[in-house]
């Protein structure tokens, strides 16, 4: 018995090679979703460790309120006291630098315990001893001693803020033992730490084990606690790596999103011309009595054959595709369980075969529209004229919108739906457009007039322009974003960073000059630079305040050997007499949040003391994010001497930034254990290397795409060529060379491809800036529109390359068309 | 008699078909075609008369045997030779019509000039004339899908004799027609073997109307010729139509008699 499901899958075998170019679009969108959803949840994962690891020992942390606030002592003694707390525990940490007896260098976390609750800690196969109240004493876990070489006795030389001092390694333990607190920490007695880090009687936090419920104490606790104390959110540090998973994630999405698209339209365009070939034979089984629904049946079962299996082919490549993307990821593990793996896989599967499904709908609305006679009459001509002309002017519209919606003052949501509003207009519009360019050629010289006159009289080539433009438009925004978020960066680096030599340290130190930097030959000039944490608000009283970090600068020394990338056209000269006189200097990305520019002013804070400070300029900040730069005598009236972290200096005329460097290097090797010293041009190289590891994996998605989209274009292309082989074996027949042939499909492929590659570059990089836009704002930060050059070359080589690569395919099926073929078929 | 325009020796057409079967759909034929003769290919079907045709039009090799048309040896001119071979030489007409869809009527009979690149004021004279001959002019830039079968084919025979080729070669032309289109399709056909310069026309047909037109008929069996019948010299176009039914009526009784 021959069922509607038997019918659909002899079809299916019969017509596989149609079916091709949609069924690979279907997997690779499969893999791309897969690979998506399951890398940014790893991400996130790996993030969620990263910041556990930050978490103390007991069950609930508490902390400064302000950032780079302290606690006092006192205060965690008053904490001791309350109601169900069991223990307190008071830490001190700093990241620091460790070199070990052969010298090997580290940079974890020191932390110091009340080495009086030794007697509670109970160490399994710990070996030697805790450190001794007061006493130059380290505990290391047993993978970092390793790590520096450093066994029981053996001196450890630590970076404090007094510079190097040297603890003597008592006790081995293994990290296991330690738990969360194991993550790159090493231990000392807190009164050793706070005296290593000049901060007696302060700690940065104090651990709580409670008699009753963690969670309702922390709540309960809240208004109780000490003055300027929290309970730690973890979700805040989370929420500070947010934005980046964020922008990555809205990225990953959009080219997921867009390939899901292009394989729902090259499933319709499959589907449709199948369906269209066989229209003589389901008419005559319409004629013979056979009804709509097992017509229809067999059609499904076509589309849920291929989605079943593109989606299978999917769920099990993109796994694959997920390990290779998780190697450019920082962190390690967090790669889900089976079931979680399993159920990832089986949500891209089912989102395939929807496609499948969404795809074939067009093709059975062809199918229940037509009466049984109707397979016999003419061919039908792809969309009209007026459906096209509808549909361009919508697109113009949705265009002219977009760049109501891009203007200046806009938000995120504006540019977001700017962003989707370009790329869908010059979709729709690139019917038109196509039709418009091919009407211009149709009087040209005869390849060009074959070729334009059949795409301006038909609508078949609606779908591949379509593709085009998607790719084309998502191609080029990816790469405006890159190049704008990269060249922006790179411009923030080559002048914020670019002193001829840079020293910078893991740990602030007392000493401005360390290792008598001045005596070293060759240098001009030297600034030293400092760094706190503080929270910065606008005089509007009803205003929040942001919780940033700020330099701290010697305004004339640090413009001597650097600059700020100041996005105001001002005079340099004016803004550093300004900082000179108390004023500070603005990320853009802070003055957008707070609403103030130059000429405003704004309130500094650190934990009880406040200072109010004129805005001098406002400064691009990408690679800093919402760092302030603030002049020293401001950082000193809102606390104690932060101390140093960065140098840098000016290399005296005649001198070689390169042996200056080697000089100082080996100066401060003592005085700044770990501190990198490089030049400007080493500075700006890595940054570079660093901004093009990004930009490649961005080229990567965009290499996907346009794979996907070309693979797509020349299957349509070549479906059309088999439905015109009767046309194409009649001019072979007249003469027509397989080569001339071959030449009036590329003339068809190029009026296809320039304008809609053209327009889709167009408003790829409009809409790229909108979507930069957004990202710049997820992750706070500004952004300068920008397109690079060199990039854009590369995005229409590539596009050019695939396209021939892949057009080669409808060449070639035309070229292979024999002249006999005209005499049977109609 | 004129010198031979098509010369046969001996051709063999195999297909290699599924599975490694051997086909022989032209299975050893001699021809010869006089310059100006106007041949017609009948028999059953499966015969190898469409093969029989590709052979003579250069739209396929043969398997062995010489192919001489128009005084060039087609049989071993390879892929490129052929096409320059067919846009020279021969001029189709095709069952189905094969009109290009999106060029005009003018611009689908002078198709081997627009390929040539030659402007329009150099074959827009010769157009009309065909036009006015088949009674299509005021078509003349109408696209084809609104004109009538009939019409279409009498656009195609116009495309094909439009560069005077020395070989025309028609495959069924009446076989999606009614039988007035047929008659003058017909008519034009024979007209243009009769006045064009030594034209040589084979048309492969099951219609006995249309057989009527040739000076020869050939029978084929098994890719092979069966038999030969000359049934008398017409006068072309314009023969009376109770001499024309005659012929066609000696035919059908030739044919009778070969196939019995
Ligand atoms: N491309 C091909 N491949 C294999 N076999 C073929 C091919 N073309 C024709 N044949 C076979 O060659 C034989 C002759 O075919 P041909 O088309 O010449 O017959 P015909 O006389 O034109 O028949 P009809 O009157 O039905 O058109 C047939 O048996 C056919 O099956
Ligand atoms: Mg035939």
């Amino acid at each position: 018995m021959l069922t509607g499901f038997v019918h659909g899958l002899r079809h299916l075998r019969a017509d596989i090679r149609k079916y091709l170019p949609a069924f690979l679009a279907m997997a690779a969108a499969a893999i791309l979703l897969l690979a998506t959803t399951l890398t940014t949840g790893i991400a996130a994962e790996r993030m969620g460790a990263g910041v556990e690891s930050l978490g103390g020992i007991a069950d609930v942390g508490l902390v400064p309120e302000t950032a780079g606030g302290l606690i006092a002592e006192g205060q965690a003694e008053e904490i001791a006291r309350m109601p169900d707390v069991a223990l307190a525990i008071p830490t001190y940490s700093e990241s620091t630098v460790l070199r070990g007896p052969d010298g090997r260098e580290l940079t974890p976390m020191l932390t110091g315990y009340p080495t009086r609750h030794n007697a509670g800690l109970a160490f399994e196969g710990l070996e030697g001893d805790l450190p001794g109240r007061g006493a130059a004493e380290l505990l290391l876990p047993r993978d970092i001693a390793g790590e520096l070489g450093a066994g029981i006795g053996d001196l450890v030389e630590v970076l404090g803020s007094g510079g190097v001092e040297e603890l003597r390694t008592v006790g081995i333990v293994d990290p296991d033992e330690l738990g969360m607190m194991a993550y790159e920490n090493v231990f000392t007695d807190l009164g050793t730490a706070q005296r290593l880090f000049h901060h007696a009687g302060q700690v940065t936090r104090v651990d709580v084990q409670v008699t009753s419920d963690p969670g309702q104490w922390a709540l309960t606790a809240q208004q109780r606690l000490p003055e300027g104390v929290v309970v730690q959110e973890t979700g805040a540090i989370t929420a500070s790596f947010a934005p980046v998973l964020q922008a990555v994630g809205i990225i990953l999405k959009v080219v997921s999103g867009a390939a899901l698209a292009m394989s729902v339209l090259l499933t319709a365009v499959a589907f449709s011309s199948v369906v269209r070939a066989r229209r003589r034979s389901y008419s005559l089984l319409r004629t013979i009595g056979a009804p709509r629904g097992w017509v229809g049946r067999g059609v499904l079962t076509e589309a849920a054959i291929l989605g079943v299996l593109a989606g299978l082919v999917g769920a099990l490549i993109g796994p694959v595709v997920t390990l290779g993307l998780l190697r450019v990821l920082p962190g390690e593990g967090g790669w889900p369980s089976f079931p979680g793996v399993l159920l990832h896989a089986f949500l891209s599967w089912a989102i395939c075969v929807g496609a499948a499904l969404a795809g074939c709908a067009a093709a059975l609305g062809q199918l229940y529209a037509r009466g049984a006679l109707h397979g016999l009459a003419s061919a039908d001509r792809g969309i009209s004229r007026r459906r096209r002309m509808l549909l361009g002017g919508g697109g113009l519209a949705a265009v002219a919108a977009a760049a109501a919606l891009l203007r200046p003052e806009g938000t995120t949501s504006s540019s977001a739906v700017a962003f989707f509003l370009l790329l869908t207009g010059a979709a729709l519009t690139a019917p038109l457009l196509v039709a418009g360019s091919a009407r211009l050629l149709a009087r040209g010289r005869w390849t060009l007039a074959y070729a334009a006159r059949r795409l301006s009289a038909e609508g078949q080539m609606t779908a591949p322009a379509v593709i085009i433009v998607i790719m084309v438009g998502l191609s080029a925004s990816l790469l405006t974003v890159a190049g704008s978020l990269g060249g922006a960066m790179e411009r923030q680096i080559a002048s914020q960073f670019g002193a001829d030599v840079q020293i910078s340290s893991q740990v602030p130190v007392r000493e401005e000059d360390p290792g008598g930097l001045r005596d070293v030959g060759g240098i001009r000039r030297v600034t030293a630079i400092g760094a706190l944490d503080l929270e910065v608000r606008s005089e509007r009283p009803e205003d929040a305040g942001l919780r940033t970090s700020a330099l701290s600068i010697d305004p004339s020394g640090f413009f001597d050997t650097a600059e700020l990338a100041f996005t105001e056209t001002g005079s340099k000269g004016d803004v550093r007499r300004a900082l000179d006189a108390g004023a500070v200097a603005l990320p853009e990305s802070v003055a957008g949040a707070l609403g103030v520019g130059p000429g405003d002013s704004v309130l500094l804070r650190v934990e009880d003391r406040s200072v109010r400070a004129p805005v001098a300029g406002v400064f691009v900040s990408l690679s800093t994010g919402t760092q302030l730069v603030v002049p020293r005598d401001v950082a000193e009236q809102l606390g104690d001497d932060p101390g140093y972290d960065a140098w840098h200096l000016a290399v005296a005329e005649g001198s070689s930034a390169g042996d200056v460097r080697d000089r100082v290097e080996a100066a401060v090797r003592e005085a700044l254990p770990g501190a990198s010293v490089i030049t400007g041009a080493e500075m700006r190289d890595r940054a570079a290397g660093e901004i093009a590891t990004y930009t490649f994996s961005v080229l990567g998605l965009v290499s996907i795409t346009v794979l996907v989209g070309s693979a797509g274009v020349a299957g349509i292309l070549s479906l059309s060529v088999l439905r015109r082989s009767a046309e194409l074996s009649t001019l072979r027949a007249i003469g027509l060379s397989a080569g001339a042939v071959g030449r009036l499909l590329l003339a068809e492929a190029l009026i296809l491809a320039v304008p809609t590659i053209l327009s889709g570059a167009l408003a790829g990089t409009a809409a790229g800036w909108a979507l930069c836009r957004v990202l710049a704002d997820a992750m706070g930060v500004s952004a300068v529109f920008h397109v690079d050059l060199p990039l854009t070359c590369v995005l229409a080589g590539l596009t050019l390359g695939a396209l021939t690569i892949t057009g080669c395919w409808p060449v070639i099926r035309a070229r292979r068309t024999a002249p006999a073929t005209s005499l049977k078929s109609a | 008699m004129s010198p031979s325009s098509i010369s046969v020796r001996g051709a063999r057409k195999v297909y290699r078909t599924e599975g490694e079967h051997e086909l022989t759909a032209v299975n050893g034929i001699d021809l010869e075609v006089a310059e100006g003769e106007l041949i017609a290919f009948m028999g059953p079907s499966g015969s190898g008369k469409s093969t029989l045709l590709n052979l003579l039009g250069g739209l396929d090799s043969p398997t062995r045997g010489s192919v001489r048309v128009a005084g060039r040896e087609i049989s071993s001119m390879g892929e490129k030779e052929l096409a320059r071979f067919r846009f020279e030489s021969i001029g189709f007409v095709f069952q189905h019509f094969h009109l290009m869809p999106n060029f005009t009527v003018a611009e689908n009979i002078a198709l081997t000039a627009l390929i040539a690149h030659r402007p329009r004021s150099q074959w827009l004279e010769r157009v009309v004339e065909l036009l006015t001959a088949v009674g299509l002019v005021d078509r003349i830039d109408a696209l084809p899908h609104t004109l009538s079968g009939g019409q279409q084919q009498r656009v195609a025979v116009c495309r094909a004799i439009f560069a005077r080729p020395p070989v025309l070669l028609a495959d069924e032309p009446t076989g999606n027609l009614d039988s007035r289109s047929s008659a003058e399709v017909l008519r034009l056909f024979r007209r243009a073997v009769t006045t064009g310069p030594g034209a040589t026309g084979l048309l492969v047909t099951h219609d006995l109307e249309a057989a009527v037109i040739a000076d020869r008929v050939l029978l084929l069996r098994d890719g092979r010729i069966a038999g030969e019948f000359v049934p008398g010299r017409g006068e072309g176009a314009g023969q009376d139509e109770r001499e024309e039914g005659g012929r066609a009526d000696r035919i059908r009784a030739w044919l009778e008699a070969s196939s019995g």
